[in-house]
């Protein structure tokens, strides 16, 4: 009898708890996405409207203009999309494959250059020669210039990523990766058989977070791409902000009225369309962060 | 096994570093790199003797180092709670909820911004005017904008962090948990005594690279969401917003190369002071 | 692979790769190949020469339009014909422009014809410094027609040390900075603005708006503009290092420090506490959409040129009344604000020089690369008149950037108004008082520092001042002071050795 009202208390007290957890995040979340709303009804207003009568969580004047432009010229931002896909895909899974092999030799205690190659890349982290010196060595060295490669390879190693699937791998149990090599097998067979399936958390989070990465990035091709067929799709939707952002900014009065400003709402409608294909990306990586989906397969 | 990666690393990183010297140098195009005339320590006047000097040291750390322990307790703060919910398609809910201002580019965000903190129709104003307080000008005032800045970094960065830290978690073997139960230990001891420690290396590592990077501010940040009104500068001009400003006009290598060693130097500096003192209570933990 | 193995075989390669650095260390030009490009058109081309033709990368700024190639396609044609060469263009974003063009600089690759300013960064005066532009005083002998289209003066505006190394295209030389206040408002309200001679008669127009309009701004935020004052800016356009246009003893001066500035100042202080400004400083896109949408009713100071209201009308759906203000006088930097120049690393500086010869004398070839192809972008409506109206694909290539290309003054009419503009442009600039400073460009390199400090300055005390956000009595003070600790005292001394220097000789 004491044991079963113990138990009913437990439940009660645990599942007040769920409450006040979902309470929280419910408010947390709805804050959070406030915003969201305000930019997709933003750009689905009009103009003028907009301009009229600042911004507010429902579309004023409904009006798919901003979309049109931006569609005005289907081919180039298909063309973006295709370049900015096979960018992250071949990036991240490059990118994934060495940051790991090089986070697992930094984790293991008997590999004797740890800290000296730990430092080197928080260095790296900490140093940078700046823009000149690495324009050059990328195209004059490596002549990577107008090259989709020079989108690839310099986000191949992040140094923050690497330390955090070295912290992960470091606490993977000893014990499994002793046994296995005891029954023989290379370093390879552990890292590619027990180890990546052991860490697909922290895989999937490090794969997200490069994804980003690339998926993101126009500053690699301002400086690198000149073809118009190489801008990733982010470098297109940047340039069309930022030639707004440079005509507010210059001190030369007068010259530009001519020159066609985009609106607030085609801003608004950027960020969703850059926005669409990566959050589909993320819902299907959530599964990885989600509690409850892997921690059998731990066990086994 | 490392050697592709430290190939990489080689190449982008290292190959490139000689040409710090740009810092140092009064660089001209038409001489290149080597040949341009080295002036030693000038191009790193501007920063220094100036009033401003002070205040922009001070500002970059002071915020970076708030922005640093809210930022480590807040993503934290969800990763934890996130990890609560029983029910697996609200976790999703809420997990995409957080995560979405990451993608929110700071333009945007200073848009909206001033959507909320606009003197006139501001949705902030509009809401204390209908309170019957007085409206505020945020825009000019700069004690406010700490909190502001901290509230906004939080909220586009707890959700991306967050997850690095739910991934940990989901690391730890559920056995602990299961015996803790048995034991009846509440779900909040359970958090501090087993999620918290097992997880501290990777909060750490976020720790120390985060505060290596505390002379360096989020341009983008400073700029967009302040709207680079003038009257703020006094809490919110940070070296990266100072120098832009500076050498605007002039486009000088030289100049903004000599900013940038600067900062690294001295975030250097902070990062292995504080990856020796991680190392004195444990050195496991360290980075190097 | 064994530990020893690795740690030889990446010492090795760092060295390899620092050897390769080495060797491949920008050298001090570096011409690129002239590579011989597809033959713009299938026409035959009738030259003799054997050699292949040069092709000419022409950067500028601007959005990259969508149908580039029948552009390069048809200007190609021409310049294979006359010299011997394609052109390939190479629109950069503005918001990428300066770091392409100091990448490109450095790199000393990629670059035959550029468009420079003074107001762009880097600036025309930058790029001289750096060597990153060719001089032109020899091969202009090559180009006689180019030099008698430019006005007398003109091309030595924009010489360094007596070197030219830009040429200007022709557009409106004069700032004529005033004020612009909607037609329909003025109309409403009964102001006539021929009647404001000064900023101060503004006033009872902003009062009216302010009383009788609910969501409209009587103006603009306030701005500052040293034109306006009859200063001809010497240094940038915010460091307030000015000669009075017309100052034959060529006094340099503070533009801050002076009793018009604290006037001016004042005036704006009193508009911004009486409502006629709005409150929090917006960004020039975010004023475009608001005055789109008729948030207010003038704007301080604009450019009055002739045209300006059918203009207005056109790309902001308001019709304008405006006054000009400023004295009408031709500075270095107005005469300079829009040029084009050769690159030092150009693959053949005379036909690069040859092409600027192009878009500044022949009409044909300055319209297809201002306003597209005909047929395509633009077609004839009156031939004779040389008036034009749109083409089926226009949107294909529209960069609306005249100015940039060369001499505006031949661009074809888009209307019957236009071509009245530009005879009364051309008028305008004839008529103008050149500044005694015309044709001297200061070298920054002495007082750089104290430059990046006194725009620092500049952008953080002197902006809520140009708006009227601080009340002058106390701000203007800390302002100057703020701009002596930053050394403006020392800038403008060196302008003062310079500029003597120059009309000494």
């Amino acid at each position: 009898m004491n044991n079963r009202s113990h138990f009913s208390l437990y439940r009660f007290s645990k599942s007040l708890s769920q409450i006040f957890v979902n309470v929280i995040l419910l408010i947390i979340s709805f804050l959070f996405l406030l915003p969201l709303v305000v930019v997709i009804a933003a750009s689905l207003s009009d103009e003028k409207a907009l301009a009229k009568n600042g911004y507010s969580l429902l579309p004023q004047g409904f009006s798919l203009s901003a979309y049109e432009y931006l569609l005005l010229d289907p081919d180039r931002l298909l063309r973006a999309y295709a370049v900015t896909i096979f960018v992250t895909v071949v990036g991240t899974l490059l990118g994934l494959l060495v940051m790991s092999m090089l986070a697992y030799a930094l984790s293991r205690p008997e590999f004797k250059w740890r800290k000296p190659f730990s430092f080197i890349l928080i260095f790296t982290m900490l140093f940078s020669a700046g823009l000149v010196p690495t324009y050059l060595v990328v195209t004059q060295v490596l002549h990577l210039k107008d090259n989709i490669l020079a989108l690839i390879l310099p986000y191949l190693v992040v140094p923050w990523f690497v330390f955090i699937l070295r912290s992960f791998f470091s606490s993977l149990p000893q014990e499994i990766l002793d046994m296995a090599r005891v029954d023989g097998a290379s370093e390879w067979r552990i890292f590619f058989q027990i180890v990546l399936p052991l860490s697909t958390p922290v895989l999937a989070t490090v794969g997200l977070f490069t994804i980003l990465l690339y998926w993101n990035d126009w500053w690699l091709s301002l400086l690198y791409i000149n073809d118009p067929n190489l801008f990733p799709l982010q470098y297109l939707l940047y340039a069309i902000m930022r030639n707004a952002e440079f005509l507010t900014s210059n001190a030369s009065t007068g010259l530009l009225t001519s020159v066609e400003l985009p609106t607030q709402t085609l801003r608004m409608a950027m960020v969703v369309v850059a926005m669409g294909p990566i959050a589909i990306v993320f819902l299907a990586l959530q599964k990885y962060f989600i509690r409850g989906a892997l921690i059998g397969s731990l066990k086994g | 096994m490392c050697l592709p990666g430290i190939l990489l690393v080689i190449v982008f990183s290292y190959l490139p570093l000689p040409g710090i010297i740009i810092a140092f140098k009064n660089f001209k195009a038409n001489l290149g790199l080597w040949d341009s005339a080295w002036v030693g320590f000038k191009n790193f006047e501007f920063l220094f003797t100036t009033k401003v000097a002070w205040r922009i040291t001070v500002n970059t750390v002071f915020l970076n180092s708030i922005f640093i322990a809210t930022s480590i307790v807040g993503s934290l703060g969800l990763a934890l709670l996130l990890n609560e919910v029983r029910t697996k398609w609200l976790a999703r809910f809420y997990q995409s909820a957080v995560f979405f201002p990451y993608f929110v580019s700071w333009v945007v965000v200073g848009l909206f911004g001033f959507a909320l903190l606009s003197y006139d129709n501001g949705l902030m104003n509009v809401t204390l005017t209908r309170l019957g307080l007085e409206p505020i000008d945020w825009y000019k005032s700069p004690d406010l904008w700490p909190g502001i800045l901290t509230l906004t970094n939080l909220w586009k960065g707890a959700g991306y962090w967050s997850i690095v830290y739910l991934a940990a978690m989901m690391g730890i073997s559920p056995e602990y948990y299961e015996a803790a139960e048995l034991d009846g230990a509440s779900r909040w001891k359970q958090i501090t005594s087993i999620t918290l420690p097992l997880i501290t290396p990777i909060i750490i590592i976020n720790f120390l690279l985060s505060v290596g990077r505390i002379f360096f501010a989020d341009f983008g940040m400073f700029y967009y969401v302040t709207r680079d009104s003038k009257l703020l500068y006094a809490t919110t001009d940070v070296i990266d917003t100072y120098v832009f400003r500076a050498l605007r006009q002039l486009g000088d290598f030289g100049m903004a190369g000599a900013a940038g060693l600067y900062q690294s130097l001295i975030g250097f500096l902070t990062i292995l002071f504080a990856n020796w003192l991680v190392k004195r209570v444990d050195p496991d933990k360290s980075l190097f | 692979m064994s530990r020893n193995n690795l740690v030889l075989k990446l010492v090795t390669l760092v060295m390899l790769a620092s050897l390769i650095l080495a060797a491949c260390a920008p050298a001090a030009t570096e011409a690129p190949a002239a590579e011989p490009t597809e033959a713009a058109t299938e026409a035959p081309t009738a030259e003799p020469t054997m050699e292949p033709p040069v092709e000419l990368t022409y950067t500028y700024p601007g959005a990259i339009p969508s149908d580039v190639a029948s552009v390069e396609a048809a200007l190609s044609e021409i310049t294979l014909e006359k010299f011997n060469a394609t052109i390939k263009l190479n629109p950069v974003d503005w918001g990428a422009y300066t770091d392409k063009v100091n990448l490109m600089v450095a790199a000393g690759e990629g670059c035959d014809i550029l468009f420079v300013a003074p107001w762009m960064s880097p600036s025309y005066s930058q790029l001289v410094s750096t060597g990153a532009l060719y001089p032109l005083n020899d091969l202009l002998a090559g180009v006689p027609e180019l030099v008698d289209s430019m006005p007398a003066g003109a091309l030595d505006a924009t010489a360094i040390d007596g070197v030219t190394y830009g040429i200007p295209n022709q557009q409106i030389w004069v700032k004529p900075f005033g004020p612009m206040v909607r037609s329909d408002l003025a109309e409403k309200y009964a102001f006539d603005i021929s009647t404001v001679a000064k900023l101060e008669d503004l006033e009872p127009y902003l009062a009216a708006v302010e009383a009788g309009e609910t969501d409209v701004y009587p103006s603009t935020q306030g701005v500052f503009r040293n034109e306006l004052f009859g200063w001809d800016p010497i240094v940038s356009e915010q460091a307030g290092v000015v000669v009075k246009y017309d100052d034959a003893g060529l006094a340099v001066i503070n533009a801050y420090e002076t009793a018009e500035f604290a006037a001016f100042a004042e005036l704006m202080r009193k508009w911004y506490e009486a409502g006629y400004f709005p409150n929090d400083a917006v960004t020039e896109d975010e004023l475009n959409a608001d005055w789109k949408a008729g948030k207010y009713g003038a704007s301080l100071l604009a450019v009055v040129k002739p045209g300006l209201s059918a203009e207005e009308l056109n790309k902001r759906g308001y019709a304008v009344d405006a006054q000009a203000l400023a004295p009408a006088f031709t500075t270095t930097g107005s005469v300079t604000a829009t040029m084009n120049a050769v690159c030092q690393t150009s693959a053949s500086p005379e036909k690069s020089l040859a092409f600027l010869n192009l878009v500044n004398t022949d009409p044909v070839f300055y319209n297809i690369l201002a306003k597209g192809v005909e047929g395509k972008q633009w077609v004839w409506t009156d031939e004779a008149a040389k008036i034009i109206g749109d083409g089926p694909e226009k949107e294909a290539y529209n960069p609306g950037s005249d100015w940039m290309f060369g001499n505006t003054f031949n661009a074809y009419y888009t209307d019957a108004d236009s071509a009245k503009n530009q005879a009364e442009t051309a008028a305008i600039n004839a008529g103008a008082t050149p500044s005694v400073a015309l044709g001297f460009t200061f070298n920054p390199e002495p007082v750089k520092n104290e430059i990046a400090l006194v725009t620092a300055v500049v952008a953080e005390k002197g902006t809520p001042i140009f708006s009227g956000y601080v009340d002058p009595a106390t701000a203007l003070p800390e302002f100057i002071q703020a701009l002596k600790d930053a050394g403006i005292d020392k800038v403008i001394a060196e302008v003062q050795a310079q500029l003597n220097a120059f009309a000494g000789k």
